[in-house]
């Protein structure tokens, strides 16, 4: 990217804080937002590499019939007990090309014109990626409203497993502390909505911070919540 | 790094009419900001937190606030620098304390040196408002050059209410061609950006400033022209326009057509709280005149 380069914002927070919906109002508003969940995904069906070393590691299973990710079968392998190493396995398997892909993406937008790039990423700070964005937001809400958000979406996960991917990232009164912006996601849309705004109406004003430098970007640490 | 270009969205947060949902507005958005990343954009929000508070009168609240930007700003060079001065200025002002205008002094000179226009002419107003006769004029010439030659509209934006002081400050040292030729500049500008309202005040400025001058005939028609263009704008009824066309007749010697002007500028003007608190003479004068078209009324009954 040139010096003049696009602002690059990144929205993290933990599971069940919202950062899909503050992605989906920041869409709204006309910004780009890249999914790194998305790309990654993309990443793992499609790039024959990534594809060939998950089923090295995790077995035919890791695929179905029609070529998708088994996701559950993925994570029954990965998350559970004792499971840092095996995720910390499979980012380093995906992480990388999803990390190239992201890039490549923003890098178009840029070349687009954009003023102003966003990317939803679960796992930011436990990847050591903080340092390639200009500008941090953190989407916060509390323990059970999260929990309660990730019920209603995967009716299949008990509160005990959510607990355990909770406790999994980084603490959320430390990611508040860390990040630049922090969106408090715990009293409905309109509110919502009027710190987003907000936020953007600041954004546009200020300076690039970070030169992205694609070797400090592409490192083999762990950046996806690949679930 | 961490200094806003520009500050207007922090400043879209402002209801000037409403300093309690604006301080309440700038609190939601300090909870999102993290000082420990962003403490320069965080202190701004306060200065504007404190001045929402300061409107409240709850001044030491305010400065208590502002207390916690200095601590943050740490004196670097900087937006939130320049707001903190302002503010701490405006509320020294508003509390009646002495020396704000060091601090707007300071606020401006630092506006200056960053090239922030639109900082600078606030400074450059608030001491045009507490400097008296040709200081104040001073600051508000400097103030007006500044919002001219500025690249920045947002620092054009002062033009209207510049033009306004300025013109008001030479009314009151007895320039009345000075104040006159300057009014017309405020009309301009307001009707340039149909801003009717601003306009129709423009226009009552220009109508008082030639009954200053002695030029009855032309004042009366003025008003008389303005009253016409507010009602086909269905603008509500004004009781300053009352209140001069009664001034007016008044000066011209037509005593019994100035009083029904009188009586109905009382009427509309009676309940306003602005006039009640910094204007009871001119109330009382109103009220007084009307009295003697009331009686008079009574004695045609009679």
């Amino acid at each position: 990217m040139s010096e003049s380069r696009a602002l690059f914002i990144a929205i993290t927070g933990g599971i069940g804080s919202g950062k899909s919906t503050v992605s989906n109002i920041i869409r709204e508003h006309g910004y780009s937002v890249i999914s790194a969940d998305e790309v990654a995904r993309h990443v793992m069906e499609n790039d024959e590499n990534v594809k060939t070393r998950l089923i090295v590691e995790y077995g035919n299973a890791t695929f179905l019939p029609n070529g998708t990710l088994n996701t559950a079968h993925l994570s029954s392998l990965v998350f559970s007990k004792e499971n840092k190493e095996k995720i910390k396995k499979l980012n380093s398997i995906v992480h990388p090309a999803t990390l190239d892909a992201i890039i490549d993406m923003a890098e178009k937008l840029d070349e687009q014109g954009e003023k102003c790039i966003f990317a939803e990423i679960a796992l930011l700070y436990e990847s050591g990626l903080e340092d390639a964005f200009d500008y941090i937001i953190a989407v916060a809400a509390p323990e059970e409203i999260r929990i309660q958000r990730v019920i209603q979406r995967n009716p299949e996960m008990t509160k005990q497993q959510i607990q355990l991917r909770i406790k999994e990232q980084a603490d959320q009164g430390w990611v508040k502390n860390q990040a630049d912006f922090v969106i408090e996601n715990d009293a409905g849309l309109d509110k919502l909505e009027d710190s987003i705004h907000f936020i953007l109406g600041l954004i546009p004003h200020l300076p690039v911070v970070y030169s992205t430098d694609d070797e400090n970007l592409t490192n083999d640490d762990t950046m996806e919540d690949t679930q | 790094m961490n200094t806003l270009a520009d500050s207007q969205d922090i400043d879209a947060l402002w209801d000037y009419m409403d300093p309690i949902k604006s301080e309440q507005c700038f609190t939601q958005a300090i909870a999102q900001i993290n000082p420990g990343t962003l403490p320069l954009l965080y202190a701004e929000l306060l200065t504007q937190q404190a001045r929402a508070i300061g409107l409240q009168q709850q001044y030491e609240r305010a400065f208590a606030t502002l207390a916690d930007a200095d601590a943050l700003i740490n004196n670097t060079s900087s937006v939130a620098l320049v707001r903190y001065y302002l503010e701490y200025g405006r509320l020294l002002h508003s509390s009646r304390t002495s020396h704000a205008n060091e601090y707007f002094l300071k606020s401006y000179t630092l506006a200056i040196e960053l090239h922030e226009d639109f900082y600078a002419i606030d400074a450059a107003h608030m001491l045009g408002i507490i400097e008296k006769g040709l200081q104040s004029l001073e600051w508000n010439t400097i103030a007006i050059d500044i919002a001219e030659k500025s690249i920045h509209p947002r620092a054009k934006k002062w033009l209207g209410s510049l033009y306004n002081n300025t013109a008001w400050t030479y009314f009151f040292s007895e320039n009345y061609e000075k104040a006159y030729t300057i009014f017309q500049k405020s009309k301009a500008w307001y009707a340039e950006r149909n801003l009717l309202n601003e306009e129709f005040i423009a226009e009552w400025s220009l109508a008082r400033t030639l009954r200053a001058q002695g030029h009855l005939q032309e004042a009366l028609q003025a008003q008389l022209t303005l009253l016409e263009n507010r009602q086909a704008a269905n603008f509500p009824e004004d009781g300053y326009i009352s209140e001069e066309l009664g001034e007016i007749l008044l000066s011209m010697g037509r005593e019994q057509e100035a009083a029904p002007h009188f009586a109905h500028a009382f009427d509309l003007l009676r309940h306003d709280i602005w006039l009640q608190q910094n204007e009871d003479k001119r109330l009382k004068r109103l009220e007084l005149l009307s009295n003697n078209f009331s009686n008079s009324q009574e004695q045609e009954h009679e």
